[in-house]
């Protein structure tokens, strides 16, 4: 692959996604308001209603690094840049820049909006991400990578955009639902409990509870470590499903 | 009427062989239904103590057992934070050299208060007033979600003719433009046949599911077309269907929760209220319990408002889609 030209198309892809005011909604709008209906549905329960928000603000971040899959499938195949991508597959560039530069793109999109959303979110609702947030934000980033590689991936192996949007955020909601995005899985017992850690969604939030609550860092190598490397599996995966027809 | 029922056939006919080419998509649409619903029939038939609480003591024969009210489990040592953020526990409780408690919790003085009695005197009744609705009442909130995304994913069809520019052939051929979006509208209908299935298996096993089934399928079909009327609208509005698409699915996450998916507690506060009460999802809720309480004919205009709600999206869905996309591009 000759890299001359993937800084061009990186930024490409960069300038249309934060000129897709969808996509820039989805990304603050909605999670912001996710916290607030939810934290404040849930706080009566509470002495003071930032413990709520702290719960899912915790979770809704978590939701939303799986849901950067969306966002991925949006970027990858969208019809605006489906013909400039056609003549990419035939330029020295090579197949391989156009799906490399969608997942980075949408990583980095994803990461800088969500890391804004912490800035605003932590100190206007009283909530607490840990002594260090640097160590939060840090997780944050092969989180977000993997739910972009999957989105990515999601694209190149059902080969429509449309479907691998449909599918992805079904399953993305799924897995969140039984990891305790909206209620948690702890507080029913037994078997939803069980259940809950069949989802990753539950690994990984129970990481981000621990390094906001505890300042406990033992569960951030392995989740580092796993993220990279399912981020490379399935940008391996990519690699192998990708096919330039599917821009015809 | 002839343009109408040729058209309808065949394009009823052409997008169940689309579909079929979407399999997979369509399973995981299920599954995620299925598996939503299982889930709430399973959280109506288990039994939630009022509270979770770890006992913090070196001498195991001295706390108090778990009763229905109080869920205790025993540890030498205080868990961490996280587990009070993530409702694992409840409450804290750690014994004095008196006899009295120390009691550390999230939650307000009430819960704090009743905690304590039920400490001291396991055998007591507490009620914090924690109601849940019948079992079909918490089947439909749990299915409420799914179904309506389930109706975005199957008008596939819709989006994808429109963003290439069939709508426009349409418009010179002698075909029935009414046929071709009833057609549509029937084939995300049969999207409810699996979750009907199910809860047909769920009542011969024996479980208590709340409605007959006939009622479930009515209250099923109504969501579903309430889902399928947003989705023409958001489809008929916004040019791209990937923004579409998202916008809708973020939209109908947010409005389902607030309108009591997944039985979340449910806070009350005049801006709130009135909002909720404008949601359809919300007044279809209103329906099913008093249906599912024996007495539908209280929300008879709540059910009216849903369909009602629908109608008007379907309409301007219509308008619009004659205005933007049937003329000549």
């Amino acid at each position: 692959m000759d890299m001359n030209g993937f800084p061009a198309i990186l930024a490409m892809d960069m300038r249309n996604l934060f000129r897709n005011p969808v996509l820039l909604g989805y990304n603050t709008v909605f999670p912001i308001a996710f916290i607030l209906i939810l934290g404040w549905l849930t706080g009566d329960a509470y002495a003071h209603v930032s413990d709520a928000y702290e719960y899912y603000a915790v979770t809704l971040l978590v939701y939303g690094m799986f849901s950067g899959a969306m966002t991925a499938t949006n970027c990858f195949m969208e019809r605006d840049i489906k013909k400039p991508n056609l003549r990419i597959i035939y330029s020295p560039s090579g197949a391989s820049a156009i799906w490399a530069s969608k997942l980075i793109a949408s990583f980095l999109f994803d990461y800088v909006l969500h890391v804004a959303l912490i800035l605003v979110c932590v100190p206007l609702l009283g909530i607490s991400i840990g002594v260090s947030p640097w160590v939060f934000i840090a997780l944050m980033a092969p989180v977000e990578l993997f739910g972009s590689a999957l989105g990515i991936f999601g694209c190149c192996v059902l080969h429509s955009e449309e479907f691998a949007s449909t599918v992805l955020s079904l399953v993305v909601s799924l897995l969140c639902v039984l990891g305790g995005t909206f209620f948690s899985p702890d507080a029913l017992g037994g078997a939803i409990a069980a259940v809950s850690y069949l989802s990753p969604v539950r690994w990984v939030d129970d990481t981000f509870f621990a390094i906001a609550c505890d300042n406990d860092l033992t569960l951030f190598w392995p989740v580092f470590a796993g993220a990279i490397v399912l981020s490379a599996l399935l940008a391996i995966g990519c690699k192998k499903f990708f096919r330039t027809e599917d821009y015809l | 009427m002839m343009a109408f029922f040729g058209t309808f056939r065949s394009v009823l006919v052409n997008d169940f062989a689309r579909a079929r080419t979407q399999a997979v998509a369509s399973a995981v649409l299920i599954m995620a239904t299925l598996v939503s619903m299982g889930l709430g029939l399973y959280m109506h038939e288990t039994q939630h103590p009022m509270a979770h609480i770890a006992y913090v003591t070196q001498d195991a024969a001295q706390a108090p057992a778990s009763s229905d009210e109080l869920d205790v489990v025993v540890v030498d040592q205080k868990p961490a934070e996280s587990l009070l953020v993530k409702q694992r526990y409840d409450a804290y409780v750690m014994p004095r050299e008196d006899g009295s408690f120390d009691i550390e919790t999230l939650h307000g003085g009430d819960f704090k208060m009743a905690v304590g009695a039920l400490v001291a005197d396991p055998s007591l009744h507490v009620d914090l007033g924690q109601s849940q609705g019948g079992p079909g009442y918490q089947m439909i909130g749990f299915m409420m979600l799914f179904l309506l995304m389930g109706s975005f994913g199957g008008l596939f069809v819709f989006s994808q003719d429109k963003e290439e520019g069939q709508l426009a052939r349409i418009s010179v051929a002698p075909v029935s433009l009414a046929g071709y979006l009833a057609a549509h509208c029937v084939f995300c209908l049969t999207n409810v046949i699996p979750e009907i299935a199910l809860l047909a298996v769920f009542q011969a096993l024996g479980h208590d599911i709340g409605f007959t089934l006939l009622q479930y399928l009515g209250l099923v079909s109504a969501l579903t077309l309430l889902g399928l009327a947003y989705a023409l609208f958001l489809h008929s509005l916004i040019r791209k269907r990937d923004n579409a698409n998202m916008l809708g699915s973020a939209t109908i996450m947010l409005t389902s929760l607030l309108a009591g998916g997944f039985s979340l507690a449910v806070r009350h506060a005049p801006v709130i209220d009135a909002i909720r009460d404008a949601l359809p999802q919300k007044r279809l809720m209103d329906f099913a319990s008093a249906l599912e309480n024996g007495v539908p004919a209280d929300q008879y205009a709540s059910l009216g408002y849903v369909l009602g709600f629908a109608a008007v999206l379907c309409t301007v869905s219509w308008l619009l889609i004659r205005r933007r996309y049937m003329r000549a591009l």
